[in-house]
């Protein structure tokens, strides 16, 4: 099943919101971070990690950023230079998904500044891509030793 | 509060200068002086452009479209793409840690540049001029 190509701009705009998000997190999590409990920081990761999840399964393409940039932003813009496969920004995403869920999990069993350690790692990965366009988990991928990658 | 603000400052300072790093690294040329084997060139053309691409790559599709398209403009010129899976001989051998990654190969297998990373059609171009004086300068110095 090979899904259509996307304009770039629109995972970048997406992980713009995220690394807001993300940094909401920080923000959140600081003052508390050496004796965590259930408060808003977390439940701030939980939506950004569910996130994360749907863009892993359905792509960028049919996530709600995704749909935000259509409607919102892609009108203003002119035709990119170029297009993209799906499967880098959706790779992207697991790995969003994998470092916040380590910070999810690590939080509830009291792990003091995991969360903010998690977010943080997640923030530099998405403020990366937004920025600069960079796929970090992509390029960290090439760089495997062949036997590693899949 | 100040607590706050010194993480985020110093998380927008790292991230901002590995950005930077990255941005300079793309489309950086390396000269080098070893070869690879004919079998993977485009017969018949005097400079190939040898791609390699992996699956996760976000800007092999860009310069898939960058490369073909210098193929066309520039006469005796060809464009190949490898998945690097395909060729792990020439990884190994050039330490290709990127993707994408192009070699500007000559028709017996000498790499005469290596590009790291996307890079835009004008220094393409310019690559392509710079191999092109280079091999007839070569075919200059001697005459059979």
């Amino acid at each position: 099943m090979k899904s259509k190509p996307i304009d770039p701009r629109g995972p970048r705009f997406g992980a713009s919101i995220t690394s807001v998000a993300l940094l909401v997190v920080i923000w959140l999590a600081l003052p508390g971070a050496s004796s965590p409990h259930i408060d808003a920081a977390w439940w701030t990761l939980v939506a950004i990690t569910a996130l994360f999840a749907w863009g892993a399964i359905l792509g960028p393409a049919r996530h709600p950023y995704g749909w935000l940039f259509k409607v919102a932003v892609r009108p203003f813009l002119s035709a990119p230079e170029f297009l993209e496969e799906q499967a880098p920004p959706r790779f992207a995403q697991a790995v969003g998904l994998f470092v916040s869920t380590i910070g999810v999990v690590l939080h509830l069993v009291a792990i003091p500044y995991a969360l903010v350690a998690a977010a943080a790692a997640a923030f530099i990965a998405a403020f990366l891509n937004a920025a600069f366009g960079l796929c970090l988990g992509c390029e960290i991928y090439a760089a495997l030793p062949k036997r590693q990658r899949a | 509060m100040s607590e706050q603000l010194v993480v985020i400052v110093s998380l927008l300072g790292v991230a901002s200068v590995a950005g930077v790093w990255w941005k300079r690294q793309q489309g950086r040329v390396t000269h080098t002086e070893a070869d690879i084997s004919p079998r993977l060139l485009a017969a018949g053309h005097w400079l190939t452009l040898v791609q390699v691409s992996s699956p996760l790559c976000s800007y092999c599709g860009a310069m898939r479209g960058i490369l073909s398209q210098a193929a066309t403009r520039h006469e005796g010129v060809a464009h190949v793409e490898y998945d690097i899976s395909e060729i792990p001989d020439v990884v190994d051998k050039f330490h290709v840690r990127q993707t994408p990654t192009t070699f500007l190969v000559e028709a017996d297998g000498r790499v005469a540049h290596l590009i790291g990373g996307a890079t835009n059609p004008r220094a393409i171009d310019d690559l392509i001029e710079v191999t092109r004086i280079d091999v007839e300068q070569r075919a200059d110095e001697y005459e059979i």
